[in-house]
């Protein structure tokens, strides 16, 4: 742009340039030419001047013989240039006639002629009409060279005056040509130095706006290739006229492989699919009160007719009273994203009724699978206490053994009910004092075997934000593992402890219990693996499937490290910032939220609110 | 005790017996009976105590808790829900409803014994309720 202005700014004074210089050089070529006339006129007086006196001359030689030999051919010849004389003298008045003082030289040279030619008449009449003496003869004479040489004296005068003349005109010619030479060199120099100039600019410019233009081809080709890509179309309406610029994939969304003549709202309307006009109004409603459209809707393709969902965006544009005069912006078929999330919803309505049988399933497990187990145990329980006197040894063991099972499944039945809702229920996330929910823990497995004697060190434990009450099932699975592995040991002892990770907090419960093989850890997390015997510890094989749900819900991670009669480490990692919930997370939170769990009796949940 | 197992309902009152609590204990069967036998046209004493479970034929125990708890002749006797459910709506919902203990019955027979023995220990003969049956 700048190079621009400066360009044309170099053309118009190199114009003005050379047209100034046109008009000097035609003003010093007009005075030169004035000048060369005025010098012309200088000789034509000289010559007249000069012719003039030269016939005065003549003539008076004429007289002169007359006077002598009274010859009249030479009168008669003298008479002859009497016009020619007349007409120089006239001549002579005209060409002095701007010049006074000329004017009055050659007046007086003319009245002195003209005195003359009358005393030269006067003579020759003289002559004439008697004989004249030798000295009269002899004054006539002298007297017709003196009034010649008075007659040579004023030409002279109107002579050199001219030549005066003459001198300052042919100064002020030379004076002239020196400066229309200077004028046109100086000028064509100036001129060519100011076309280079602005060829040179112009140039520079042609350059730029080649650059310019290849750049805006090459923002044009992304742009088209990041349109084709994303195989969104534009479109541009007038809003005054009804009338569009689009770009191909528009019309084609629509079903056309070119691009149509017209497209307007107009256009538009009979595409639309019926049921769809309502949402179409609102989004022009909208867009007139907000500036901002953006529409969501079916449309009937051409060709196919096929039902199509379109997505389009756009932006209102008002002038400058402020009225809407145009609607731009993007569209995009967006139907198989629209049949994708239909798809989602169904399958996310379907996972929902399957949630929630699995709700009432797990309810009615909880409730119908518990009762019949209650009845056998209390049974076999009255069967010993009222009938004592007539069982035999046998008789009572067979009843510990059914009594033994029938708890052993209400025990199964209570950790699976856990276990599927600690993997259902939503995360109640809140800053939880780890070092409180273990100390709870520990406190509780002391309280329900306090013959026990365990060495249990808890260190210093970060807080985290975690769901309190699924930490804690956590901890007092770890922690209860601990316990019920050290039982055969003496000097049993639980440590629980944390390191910094960086972008996690490590925590581990330690023991020097019977540990386990290595070979097996790939076992240890799953639902209903055991590494060990029912005979040699108890347990229902959840416990550590339920720690390994509630850490990866956490978006931690959790592993273990022993030998047998080694002792075990368990380590689980959560992470710092708040954790992702992995795996499939529910919508419809069947178990309400809260502090689930709640049968420690002993154990304090610190949860924070 | 509105329970509508047998089984239970022999096992609780066992309970009971054993610590001398049973002296006066009525059964219902279910939620109906037990609607009946509160507020039923047989002028009978108001309950000193209400073991209810949860999970009942035709009315279930919510319902029966929303009714003593909704009805000012009734409102103050102690309710303790015993039930085999331990899902959180239920305690919840139990709770908003003005439930004074919510027990899950345990499987272990000596643990149940001893709950059932705790609880009727505790509000029958320990807990001091005002007397009477309260402004209506």
């Amino acid at each position: 742009m700048e190079t621009g202005r400066r360009s044309l700014l170099g053309a118009v004074v190199a114009f003005g340039t050379l047209l100034g210089l046109g008009w000097l050089a035609y003003r010093n070529a007009d005075d030169l030419i004035g000048t060369q006339r005025w010098i012309a006129h200088t000789h034509q007086v000289l010559d007249t001047v000069d012719a003039t006196v030269s016939m005065m001359k003549d003539a008076e030689i004429a007289v002169r013989g007359h006077l002598v030999t009274g010859d009249e051919d030479l009168v008669r010849r003298r008479a002859v240039n009497r016009p020619a004389l007349e007409e120089y003298l006239d001549r002579l008045r005209g060409l002095v006639r701007d010049n006074p003082e000329q004017q009055r030289n050659v007046d007086a040279l003319d009245l002195a002629i003209r005195a003359k030619l009358a005393y030269s008449d006067d003579v020759i009449d003289h002559r004439r009409s008697r004989d004249i003496g030798a000295a009269e003869l002899t004054d006539r004479l002298a007297e017709g060279l003196r009034r010649i040489d008075e007659i040579e004296g004023l030409a002279a005068r109107v002579d050199h005056h001219e030549r005066e003349l003459l001198a300052v005109r042919e100064a002020a010619a030379l004076t002239s040509t020196t400066r229309t030479y200077a004028t046109l060199g100086g000028g064509t120099i100036l001129a060519l130095a100011l076309i280079a100039s602005v060829l040179v600019l112009l140039t520079r410019e042609v350059k730029q706006r080649r650059e310019v233009e290849a750049q805006l081809r090459m923002s044009e080709h992304r742009l088209t290739h990041a349109l084709d890509a994303s195989q969104m179309g534009l479109w541009d309406l007038d809003l005054l006229t009804d009338e569009s610029h689009r770009t191909l994939r528009h019309d084609q969304i629509f079903g056309y492989e070119t691009l149509q003549p017209a497209w307007g709202r107009q256009v538009f309307h009979p595409h639309l699919y019926p049921d769809d006009r309502e949402i179409e109004r609102e989004a022009f409603d909208r867009a007139l009160r907000t500036d901002e459209f953006s529409m969501e809707c079916r449309i009937i393709r051409h060709g196919d007719r096929a039902i199509r969902w379109i997505s389009t965006q756009g932006k209102l544009f008002r002038d400058e009273r402020g009225e809407p005069v145009r609607l731009m912006g993007s569209v995009m078929d967006v139907t198989e994203r629209k049949e994708a999330e239909q798809r989602l919803q169904e399958r996310t309505q379907q996972l929902e009724a399957a949630n929630e049988a699995l709700g009432s399933f797990t309810y009615s497990v909880s409730h119908d699978l518990r009762a019949p187990l209650r009845a056998i145990d209390g049974y076999a329980h009255i069967l010993v206490e009222d009938h004592a006197d007539t069982l035999d040894a046998e008789s009572r063991r067979v009843l510990g053994v059914i009594r033994t099972n029938a708890r052993q499944m209400g025990r199964l039945i209570d950790d699976l009910l856990s276990f599927s809702r600690l993997g259902r229920s939503e995360l109640d996330r809140a800053t939880t004092d780890v070092a409180i929910l273990a100390h709870g823990v520990c406190d509780e497995l002391r309280r329900l075997e306090p013959e026990r004697t365990v060495s249990v060190a808890v260190g210093a434990l970060p807080t985290t934000v975690a769901d309190g009450s699924m930490l804690r099932h956590v901890l007092a699975n770890l922690i209860g593992n601990a316990w019920k592995f050290t039982r055969g040991r003496a000097d049993a002892t639980i440590e629980v402890g944390s390191t910094d990770a960086g972008h996690e907090t490590l925590y581990f419960v330690k023991d020097n219990g019977a540990g386990f093989d290595m070979r097996y850890v790939g076992k240890l997390f799953r639902v209903f693996e055991r590494l060990h015997r029912a005979d040699e510890f108890e347990g229902t094989g959840v416990g550590l499937a339920i720690v390994q749900r509630v850490v990866q819900r956490h978006g931690g991670r959790v592993w273990a490290e022993s030998a047998p009669g080694a002792g075990a480490t368990f380590w689980f990692a959560l992470p710092k910032e708040k954790g992702v919930e992995h795996g499939a997370r529910q919508r419809g939170d069947l178990v309400g939220r809260g502090q689930s769990g709640g049968r420690g009796i002993g154990g304090a949940s610190a949860q924070e609110a | 005790m509105v329970e509508d197992s047998p089984a239970d309902v022999e096992l609780a009152v066992r309970a009971l017996k054993k610590h001398n609590l049973a002296n006066q204990l009525y059964v219902a069967r279910d939620g109906a009976e037990a609607l009946d036998f509160l507020f039923g046209p047989e002028a009978r004493p108001v309950p000193k105590m209400v073991l209810l479970d949860l999970k009942l034929p035709k009315i279930d125990g919510l319902e029966v808790l929303r009714r003593i708890k909704s009805d000012p002749g009734t409102r103050r006797v102690p309710v303790v829900v015993m039930t085999s459910s331990r899902e959180e709506r239920d305690i919840v919902e139990s709770y908003e409803l003005g439930v004074n203990s919510y027990i899950v019955k345990p499987v272990d027979f000596d643990q149940f014994v001893r709950a059932v023995a705790e609880l009727g220990m505790y509000w029958l003969v320990l807990n001091q309720l005002p007397s009477g049956p309260g402004p209506a």
